[in-house]
């Protein structure tokens, strides 16, 4: 069944006969179906010994295939500060720090997974994942930039679905088809509202609102880039033109809500969608055939028209839709998923380019790991908390970050795993960790976010001016900061802070002299490190000594060396705590997981 | 360049771009990733070394700067073609209406510029004017967009991101990319339009501010000692040392961040000294008109360029028009009144820019520098007024207008391509914005169908899939 899926793929992208068996004979692996059963890769000894569970016979099969052995595990200070950065985005509270170092058992270990999956702060941290992937902004973008002082619920709800654990399928079902604060998710990207009376400009700037959608879409959830079939057939994956306006019509009920529809919250106005063309080239002036809201032909998962007449509403086609791509045969959005969790849990996917699965895309580091990992998220309820304990208890995960030159001249990248990646922390973790550790996290949750960006209005065009007020309610979590596009904050953006334009399927990583600058000199640093002294202060009593031990604890969960300790009670004497707290801030051991 | 496979090898990269950056360093950041777009640039040996970019917010008139339009005087007060319209793009269409300057040619080549621009106008000899542009959009932002990124969206990269992408810096102290907004605000778009899109961060340009530290953060809120500082320094380096140490004595993130503490250091002592334009004689800031009202806004800017040039930077910004609106208006959006608004920026920027290019020359400079002067579109030959009645205001007008060029590898003293008769639209050799950034770009050494970056599904051009070289401008 499935080779002829691909066959009649194939031959509607225009293929000869001949040509189409031969690609048929060559399915790219992630349209292949997905195994049927367990198949995790026998080891030897020394792999049955250091395997917690079935990722790590995987890594240890390609490992050892290239000569590479895995590392011991880390200290149990490094695991617990990864696990934390990791899972909840914070770093953790010394008490903590002690509790787990003491225990040294497995129990232990498992315990504080189980104890930061289960913290409200999870979601938080996941959340700000999934918001990059659905380029969620709080303004319009393009030339007005209108504020959506309405959007947060859609930030909570993302929140609040991932803290309970709701599956995925379901999660991706709400935000196609779903309650209205999950159907932000549609219209969370840029929006150019439409030019007046201007019958030419009008469904043309319709489609490229249309073509932002199923971009998203089918990135985020199918790991695919189809909107490339806007205007040819794909050039490099099996999608014809036909099958991009069979998802377009699938959206073409799906509005932006006008800016006077201020009081009710920022999601979808759902219209009669009407008819859909293909249109040649992309252009509205050129209508082809009519198609009816459907799939990707590609896919097995039943036919790929919905049987839909065009007279189908809005509701009905993204009900659709939304089935369709949570099918348990499509493959691609399983394994685009687990995928994009594992990016996020090693700083590279196995695939690294999370967005894109297709043969533009990367080649998979672990196929066979990521076939099984999509299978077994699938037979387990697509349970995104499962698939975080699973990965996080591998010996993969618990590797130490120690670098090897002999294993590194093998995997310069660490690709095979041969150690965790070390990798730095994403501006908001770097924001949030200084508040956490002078003590003045505002943990306040959900509702409107805190804006420390001035308003311009110039000839109804909005300009968002970075400003760096004062006041617990500018101390809360950055997943709660207004997030106007362009409205770009200092700090956060010297750290590769995205502007929500497109999808965002990865942070960039880029170290600057700017970010040095700013991570020295900034206002909010500055005014920070001063609450940290105090917290110093208070917690550590008189004794230069005890503090300086307190602020190492704090900020870099271990005890100072004794080079350090004395560097920094002469620093601290001379110059005040405070300075010795700025300098903790720049450390690299303060943006680092290792 | 795909995706972002490791922090360590974007970080190194990214990094090299920044600092040592430069020619050599970028092919070997290319060749590391051979598996994707490796093309080592420059690709070819460069005419210019670096640019400067000077950006008209609102639309500068053609038809009032440097496309002479003798029929528009005989047509004064008719009612323009029906065509016009043909896109339903305006609201209002008045009677046609006549340059308000004089025009004349100038220099041993013969150029006609208008008495808008006297001081530009007398160096007709070094300009390099394209009056076919032809442009998407009339709307401000998508247009602002569209000349400085290739796109008239948001999200894709700045004409400065890919060229810091693409060449990196020669210095390492100074960003490759400044950016100078006009001292009267953010132009529409705001820092989206020099924004870097999908490439990474640290090729957005740098804003140069009015006033205060030149660059955001660039000294403590607070005065720090030198002992503090020295201290600091001490007990940082003890810290990542130990922390290197750990980690088995290598890691790119650990040791891109030392030298990035370095760099910030050296650019606390750079930028200063860049910025200290108080050292240039006498006769050079007069030159520029820095002791005089209204040019000594830009004239600073211009010198601050001409200095940046010097240092290495890469590509410098300046902005000419501040936020759209306003009353007057403050860019060269003149709706109302061509006149005051078109004479009141000028004003600003006339003797600064052509000061701008007799001091490159002088030093030798203007030969492997390229200067380009751009705006959003041009405006309508017509007044926007009520059908049948004139007033004394343009609208925006995409379709044909007027930009030029100088300096590196160009035919200086020439006009290339025509608009109509009214100098609505360009109608021999028009020149898209995707031919004039692949011309930019073959100027600087680039193929623009080489400088590309993966991003969800689509190798990434700024040309996109378009763009020719205008060969006939060329040296």
């Amino acid at each position: 069944m499935f080779t002829q899926t691909v066959q009649a793929a194939v031959l509607a992208i225009g293929m000869g006969t001949a040509q189409a068996e031969l690609e048929a004979s060559t399915v790219w692996w992630a349209f292949a179906p997905l195994p049927e059963s367990d198949t995790i890769p026998e080891v030897d000894a020394a792999g049955k010994k250091w395997a917690r569970n079935a990722i790590d016979h995987f890594v240890w099969k390609r490992l050892t295939e290239s000569g590479l052995k895995p590392s011991a595990d880390a200290s149990p200070r490094d695991l617990a500060r990864r696990l934390h950065f990791d899972l909840t985005g914070l770093p953790p509270h010394p008490d903590r720090l002690d509790k787990f170092a003491a225990a040294r058992s497995e129990e232990s270990y498992l315990g504080l997974v189980d104890e930061l999956l289960g913290s409200p702060h999870y979601g938080e941290r996941w959340a700000r994942h999934w918001l990059d992937v659905a380029r969620y902004g709080e303004s319009n973008g393009f030339e007005y930039n209108e504020a959506r002082r309405n959007a947060w619920p859609y930030r909570d709800w993302v929140i609040k679905a991932l803290n309970s654990d709701m599956p995925f399928d379901e999660f991706t079902r709400e935000q196609i088809a779903g309650s209205p604060d999950a159907l932000g998710f549609l219209v969370a990207g840029v929006h150019r509202p439409l030019s007046g009376s201007n019958d030419i400009r009008k469904p043309q700037e319709r489609h490229d609102g249309l073509e932002e959608m199923v971009a998203t879409l089918s990135q985020a959830f199918l790991g695919i880039t189809a909107h490339c079939a806007r205007c040819h057939d794909h050039k490099t994956d099996p999608i014809p033109t036909a099958d991009y306006y069979r998802v377009a019509a699938a959206l073409s009920g799906v509005h932006h809500p006008l800016p006077k529809d201020k009081s009710k919250v920022y999601s979808v106005v759902s219209k009669p969608p009407g008819k859909m063309h293909v249109f040649k080239r992309g252009d509205t002036s050129q209508p082809g055939e009519e198609v009816t809201a459907g799939g990707l032909t590609a896919l097995p998962i039943g036919p790929a028209d919905f049987g839909l007449g065009p007279e189908a509403g809005d509701t009905e086609r993204r009900g659709k839709l939304a089935e369709w791509i949570t099918d348990p045969n499509n493959y691609l959005f399983a394994r685009t998923i687990v995928n994009r969790v594992w990016h996020y849990h090693f700083g590279t996917g196995i695939v690294d380019t999370p967005t894109d699965l297709g043969r533009s895309g990367g080649a998979p580091s672990h196929p066979e790991l990521l076939d099984w990992l999509a299978t077994w998220f699938r037979e387990n309820g697509y349970s995104l908390k499962a698939l975080h304990r699973l990965i996080v208890n591998s010996s993969t995960y618990r590797q130490s970050a120690v670098y090897r030159v002999q294993a590194a001249a093998i995997d310069r990248e660490a690709r095979l795993l041969w150690r965790f990646p070390p990798r730095r922390l994403e501006a908001e973790v770097v924001r949030d960790s200084i508040l956490a550790v002078s003590g003045v996290l505002n943990p306040q949750r959900g509702g409107p976010g805190f804006i420390d960006t001035e308003e311009k209005n110039f000839n109804s065009a909005r300009y968002y001016l970075p400003i760096d007020p004062e006041g617990p309610e500018f101390r809360r979590r950055t997943i709660y900061r207004f997030s106007p596009r362009g409205g770009r904050s200092a700090l956060l953006d010297t750290f590769d802070c995205p502007d929500a334009s497109a999808t965002a399927p990865h942070r960039h990583v880029t170290t600057t002299p700017l970010q040095a600058l700013a991570l020295q000199n900034n206002t909010f640093v500055w005014r920070m490190a001063d609450h940290f002294a105090k917290r110093l202060e208070r917690e550590a009593g008189n004794e230069t000594t005890k503090r300086v031990r307190r602020a190492w604890m704090l900020a870099l969960g271990r005890a100072p060396g004794s080079a350090e300790h004395d560097t920094a009670v002469i620093l601290a004497d001379e110059h005040g705590l405070a300075a010795l707290c700025r300098v903790l801030f720049n450390s690299s051991e303060f943006v680092l997981i290792d | 360049m795909r995706g972002n496979s490791t922090a360590q090898l974007t970080t190194r990269r990214d990094f090299l771009h920044w600092s040592a950056g430069g020619l050599g360093a970028t092919a070997f950041a290319h060749l590391l990733r051979a598996e994707a777009n490796s093309h080592p640039l420059p690709n070819f040996a460069p005419k210019a070394k670096r640019a400067i970019n000077i950006c008209l917010v609102g639309g500068l008139s053609q038809i009032d700067s440097f496309d002479y339009k003798p029929a528009l005087e005989k047509l004064d007060g008719k009612t323009p073609p029906a065509g016009v319209n043909s896109k339903k793009e305006f609201f209002r269409i008045g009677k046609l209406r006549k340059t308000d300057w004089r025009f004349a040619q100038h220099g041993a080549s013969g150029l006609w510029i208008s008495d808008l621009f006297p001081h530009l106008a007398k160096l007709g000899d070094e300009l390099t004017v394209i009056r076919s542009m032809q442009g998407t959009t009339n709307m401000h932002t998508p247009a602002l967009f569209l000349c400085n990124s290739g796109f008239p969206v948001n999200g894709f990269p700045s004409t400065g991101s890919w060229l810091s992408y693409g060449l990196g810096s020669p210095s390492d102290s100074l960003p490759a990319y400044v950016v100078i907004p006009d001292r009267r605000g953010a132009p529409s778009g705001g820092a989206s339009t020099w924004g870097h899109g999908f490439l990474p961060a640290s090729h957005q340009g740098v804003r140069f501010r009015a006033a205060g530290a030149p660059i955001r953060d660039l000294f403590p809120p607070h005065p720090v000692s030198d002992k503090l500082a020295q201290d600091t320094q001490t007990l940082h380096a003890l810290i990542d040392q130990a922390h290197l140490d750990r980690l088995g004595g290598e890691d790119a993130v650990i040791e891109a961040r030392l030298r990035s503490y370095e760099l910030a250091a050296r650019m606390q002592l750079s930028v200063p000294e860049l910025s200290d334009i108080g050292s240039e004689p006498k006769s050079i800031t007069r030159l520029y008109g820095l002791d005089q009202p209204p040019t000594k806004d830009f004239a600073r800017n211009c010198i601050l360029a001409r200095r940046m040039m010097e240092r290495g930077v890469r590509f410098v910004q300046l902005f000419s028009g501040g936020a759209l609106g306003g009353k007057p208006r403050t860019s060269w959006d003149g709706h109302e009144e061509m006149v005051p608004n078109h004479t009141r920026e000028a004003l600003r920027i006339d003797q600064p820019v052509a000061a701008l290019l007799t001091d490159l020359k002088q030093r030798g400079m203007l030969d492997d520098t390229l200067v380009t002067f751009t705006t959003e579109f041009g405006r309508t030959p017509f007044s926007e007024a009520k059908p049948g009645q004139a007033g004394s205001g343009r609208d925006h007008n995409s379709a044909g207008f007027s930009v030029w060029m100088a300096g590196a590898g160009l035919r200086p003293g020439i006009a290339y391509g025509e608009t109509d008769e009214i100098g609505f639209s360009a109608e021999k050799d028009v020149v898209t914005w995707h031919d004039f950034h692949a011309t930019m770009l073959h100027l600087l050494g680039i193929d623009h169908t080489k400088l590309s970056y993966y991003h969800n599904g689509i190798e990434r051009r700024l040309t996109n899939v378009h763009g020719e070289v205008v060969t006939e401008i060329l040296a």
